[in-house]
C-alpha cells in the first residue's frame, strides 16, 4: 500500500494525516510534505498517524528530522498513534523518550504537551 | 544455514529500487508463516527483514541484495534469514538519555537487535535468527 498525505490546519496545529506503509519508499514524500509545512509557517504540528501500517527506520528517521527541524524554531512535533505494532517500533529505538505521542488526535489537540 | 540454499530455504534476489524492500518484506512474511511463527513474530520478521534489506541496498557493489530465508538447524524450530550482497548497519542506537544517535543507521541496529532473537553482522551479511518456528 502507497503513502496517503493530508495537511490541515486546527487552531496554531499543523496536522499531518499519514495512511499506509512510511517506508525507505514513500518516506521522502513525508519529509517533503513536513518540509512545505515549516515553509508555509507550521511550527507546532502533529503527524496522526492513525492510519499507518507501517513504519521503518528511514520513516523514523524523517520524522525525528521534522522534530529537530521545528525545534531549532521553538516548535515542536506530536504524534498521534495507538497501534500497537508501530509503538512497537518507537520503543525498541528509544524513540518514546523524545516523542511525545498521544492515542488520539482530540488528546493531541485537546491536551499540548503531555505524554501518555 | 549455510550460504548453499537448504530444500526448504528460499532465495530471492532484488535490484537496488526501493520498491523492492516491499516485496522482500512481504516475501519473508510469507515464509515466516510457512514456518509456523505465530502472527506477532510474522511481523518482526516483516520490518527487521526490510531494515537489513534497505541497509543492504545503500551499498551494495552490483545493487544486488540476496536474501535466504528458512529453517535453522533441524531440530532447533528456529527461523533463519541471511541478507548479502552490501553493508549492514554498524552504528550504535539513540542512547538512554534520549539523546538521537547517529541517524537512520543506528535506528536500524535498533531494530535488528530488537525484533530477531538473535543478530550476527558479519562483513557484508547479516543474518537474522527468530525461535518459534514449529
Amino acid at each position: 500500500m502507497d503513502l496517503s498525505l493530508a495537511t490541515r490546519l486546527e487552531g496554531d496545529r499543523t496536522v499531518v494525516e499519514v495512511g499506509g506503509e512510511i517506508d525507505v519508499y514513500t518516506a521522502p514524500q513525508l519529509r517533503s510534505a513536513l518540509n512545505d509545512a515549516v515553509a508555509s509557517g507550521a511550527r507546532h504540528l502533529v503527524v496522526d498517524m492513525t492510519g499507518t501500517e507501517f513504519l521503518d527506520s528511514t520513516g523514523l528517521g524523517v520524522l525525528v528530522g521534522g522534530l529537530k527541524r521545528v525545534r531549532t524554531m521553538d516548535g515542536d512535533l506530536e504524534l498521534v498513534c495507538a497501534s500497537e505494532k508501530i509503538l512497537k517500533v518507537f520503543r525498541i529505538t528509544g524513540l518514546t523518550k523524545v516523542f511525545t505521542i498521544h492515542p488520539t488526535i482530540a488528546e493531541a489537540l485537546g491536551a499540548p504537551g503531555t505524554t501518555p | 544455514m549455510s550460504t548453499t540454499p537448504g530444500a526448504y530455504d528460499v532465495v530471492l534476489r532484488v535490484g537496488g529500487s526501493p520498491e523492492n524492500v516491499r516485496t522482500a518484506r512481504l516475501v519473508a512474511a510469507a515464509v515466516a508463516r510457512r514456518e509456523g511463527l505465530p502472527e506477532d513474530r510474522v511481523d518482526e520478521v516483516r520490518i527487521a527483514v526490510g531494515e537489513a534489506v534497505t541497509w543492504a541496498m545503500h551499498s551494495a557493489q552490483d545493487h544486488v541484495v540476496e536474501i535466504v530465508l528458512g529453517p535453522g538447524e533441524a531440530g532447533t524450530g528456529t527461523f533463519v534469514v541471511r541478507v548479502a550482497g552490501g553493508r549492514s548497519p554498524t552504528s550504535e542506537p539513540v542512547g538512554g538519555d534520549g539523546t538521537i544517535g547517529s541517524g537512520s543507521d543506528g535506528l536500524a541496529l535498533a531494530l535488528l537487535r530488537g525484533l530477531a532473537d538473535r543478530v550476527v553482522i558479519t562483513g557484508d551479511a547479516t543474518v537474522l535468527t527468530w525461535s518459534d518456528a514449529t
